[in-house]
């Protein structure tokens, strides 16, 4: 409920974000205008329209280290003019409050250029990011159960049209301790993946602790070299009586277009 | 040691006794001296700021870069009754991702509660997870349990986690990186974020402060004197430089800015890795807050007492952190003092100054630059959002006042422990369930 409330409210404010800067950045630039006009040369105006470019030519990061700059040099500023006119509290009250607009409507400007930037950065970044993780489990290189079994459904289709033998290995993580089940699952997908012939062979997660992997176009010599090397590392990272509870089985695969009963449940 | 105090305690009379006698025969002078001394101090922390901004934005363009062999890691993390976060915590020690030798120690410190019955699970599972029982021993505190933690383990770096923590995966790799690739470093020192930061406003509030610390402290320091500190968590240690250095001070509650002093006399850097990030939690609730924060400032008082009472301490960069400590915990606190003085005086009529001078804008001025390092550390770390931008508004005139409250405690607590010759307890921070 909460979750969906939190959502509910980022979308909102999604949509709202560049309408209410973009309000923010007008309104405020009207008022100081108005307020400064008399007091300012009018080239001061167009120096300040270049300063404001400055906010959109790299990362958001930038823009505020602008900002910055800006903030910290005119308060600094006011306040030696402040001493050298020794400003009344009237006057003071004045410039902290055209001041303060002023911050408002840089802020503002600042906040247009990181929405600009975060666009820009969260297209590339999320096509990459969706390529690379449509239909796995999590960044360990396991598929989920519907696309393994999608994957797979392919892959033996291959495999009995080219008359190729392959095995398909399971391990059941389900006789481990409550506590260390999960993490488990994650050290040995993440064993698999690498030790596993990537682009070649494919692992899923077919039930709630049991890991699947399909090694295709392999004898029992090729399901003997990649077991060693895989129990080579899994007796690196897990105790002598873990292993001895994790539960192994390999099917020989010759000629089936689907995965044998039991695989996925 | 004895007659550095009592001199520096003939030094604190006299220069009080100066701005009494200033003040009876020119107030303008004493206004003068303390607005100086105050801009200086703002003009020290925008620098600190605008660097710290420069750092950031520069490190965003350097690569990381990879290494032919990864030394040996030992993670140490001690943990007192923890059975609240422990199990969350070894789980992403477990998915720390390094290429080579990584030991985890889970250093249980006499815990009455589930932690040894969770540690020791892991441990029957992996095999480089450890649940060490720590004996009993006095002083109590993290110190201690460190330094015990140092005696059984033996790689070439040691990381210490706070037993809330969860660094993200590749947290230690890049703190490993930075520190191989700098000859002179003691270590590395990584970045800490919050993770119940949407709680409520007071761990927003603690979210915001401690992304200006890092901003600040860290990469402000680092870019304009090659300094930085250590963190306490997510920190790397070389074990050669802890061995030089005699392991940790175990009086020292605030064990992390204490041996940060020591790396720095010993002309060592600390790196400091932004991008190698851990997630902790803060206090949710005001009690535990204020319980954290005044342990926190009676290390830092202790730091101080060190500082003004041990020779060596305003040599090299070790001046930069000697200063800095004296800035915030005695020449800041004046200021606080001097300021309330004057306000009540104003407020009750008794003393007023007829002249001409801009204290309505200088106040502006400090409501600016601490409000400005508020927002800029929430855009280094990509967190604004509008409630966290409201909040920074606010800060100045809530979180930022709590500090005189928070100091005077723990002075007060301070002084009756050193009159009554007690050690200060180590007190440990109430871990919250997460959500």
């Amino acid at each position: 409920m909460g979750g969906a409330m939190r959502m509910w409210k980022s979308g909102v404010w999604n949509q709202l974000k560049i309408p209410i800067a973009s309000i923010f950045w007008l309104l405020t630039m009207v008022v100081l205008i108005m307020g400064t006009y008399n007091e300012i040369p009018i080239s001061a105006y167009f120096v300040f329209a270049v300063i404001a470019l400055l906010f959109f030519i790299g990362s958001d990061r930038l823009a505020f280290f602008f900002y910055v700059i800006l903030t910290v040099g005119t308060v600094f500023a006011l306040l030696v003019i402040a001493f050298r006119d020794h400003w009344s509290p009237l006057d003071q009250g004045l410039a902290i409050g055209l001041h303060f607009l002023f911050l408002v409507h840089l802020f503002a400007l600042y906040s247009l250029s990181k929405y600009v930037y975060q666009f820009r950065s969260e297209n590339y970044f999320l096509t990459e990011r969706i390529l690379h993780l449509e239909g796995f489990i999590s960044e360990e290189g396991v598929l989920s159960r519907k696309e393994f079994e999608k994957q797979a459904a392919f892959i033996l289709a291959m495999m009995a049209r080219r008359k190729e033998t392959g095995y398909i290995v399971q391990i059941d993580l389900s006789e481990l301790p409550r506590m260390t089940k999960r993490t488990a699952l994650l050290s040995v997908g993440s064993i698999l993946h690498t030790e596993s012939r990537q682009h070649f062979d494919i692992i899923g997660k077919t039930g709630e602790f049991k890991l699947t992997i399909l090694l295709q176009n392999t004898n029992a010599d090729g399901l003997a070299i990649v077991n060693d090397r895989i129990e080579k590392r899994l007796r690196e990272i897990f105790q002598e009586h873990v292993l001895e509870r994790m539960k192994w089985t390999a099917t020989r695969i010759e000629g089936q277009t689907a995965l044998p009963e039991g695989v996925v449940s | 040691m004895r007659r550095r105090t009592i001199l520096l305690f003939i030094a604190f009379f006299l220069f009080l006794l100066a701005i009494v006698i200033g003040a009876v025969y020119n107030i303008l002078f004493v206004l003068l001296l303390t607005t100086a001394l105050f801009l200086l101090l703002l003009s020290y922390y925008s620098l600190l700021l605008v660097a710290g901004l420069y750092n950031r934005v520069k490190m965003e363009k350097t690569p990381v870069q990879l290494l032919e062999n990864y030394p040996g890691v030992d993670i140490l993390i001690p943990a007192h009754n923890e059975g609240v976060v422990i199990k969350d915590t070894i789980e992403a020690m477990v998915g720390i991702k390094y290429p080579g030798d990584l030991q985890i120690y889970v250093l249980n410190d006499n815990s009455t509660d589930e932690t040894a019955e969770i540690a020791q699970v892991f441990d029957d599972t992996y095999k480089n997870v450890h649940h060490i029982k720590v004996p009993p021993g006095e002083p109590r505190g993290k110190s201690r349990v460190l330094n015990y933690g140092l005696s059984i383990s033996a790689n070439k770096y040691y990381c210490v986690y706070d037993a809330d923590n969860q660094p993200e995966p590749d947290a230690l790799i890049k703190l490993i990186v930075t520190a191989e690739q700098n000859e002179e470093s003691a270590g590395a020192v990584g970045y800490v974020r919050t993770m119940n930061e949407s709680t409520n406003w007071l761990t927003r509030m603690i979210s915001i402060e401690f992304q200006v610390f890092q901003l600040l402290m860290q990469s402000g320091r680092w870019q304009l004197f090659k300094t930085g500190s250590l963190t306490g968590t997510n920190m790397l240690v070389k074990r050669s430089v802890i061995d030089e250095l005699g392991g940790y001070d175990p009086y020292a509650i605030a064990e992390d800015a204490e041996l940060t002093l020591r790396i720095t006399q010993k002309g060592y850097y600390l790196p400091i890795v932004p991008d190698s990030i851990t997630w902790e939690q803060e206090p949710e609730t005001l009690s535990v807050y204020v319980k954290q924060r005044t342990r926190w400032l009676q290390g830092n008082l202790y730091i101080v007492e060190k500082i003004l009472t041990e020779p060596g301490y305003f040599r090299g960069k070790l001046l930069v952190h000697s200063i800095q400590q004296l800035t915030v915990y005695v020449i800041f606190w004046l200021f606080l003092i001097v300021s309330y003085v004057w306000f009540i005086l104003g407020i009750l009529d008794i003393f007023s100054l007829q002249y001409s001078y801009p204290l309505l804008f200088i106040w502006y001025l400090s409501y600016i630059i601490y409000t400005a390092q508020l927002f800029a550390a929430q855009a280094t770390q990509r967190t604004f959002t509008p409630i966290n931008v409201f909040i920074s508004v606010i800060m100045y005139f809530t979180y930022a006042q709590l500090f005189t409250y928070l100091f005077i405690r723990s002075s007060i607590r301070y002084i009756k422990a050193k009159k009554n010759r007690q050690i200060i307890g180590w007190d440990k921070t109430a871990r919250f369930k997460s959500k």
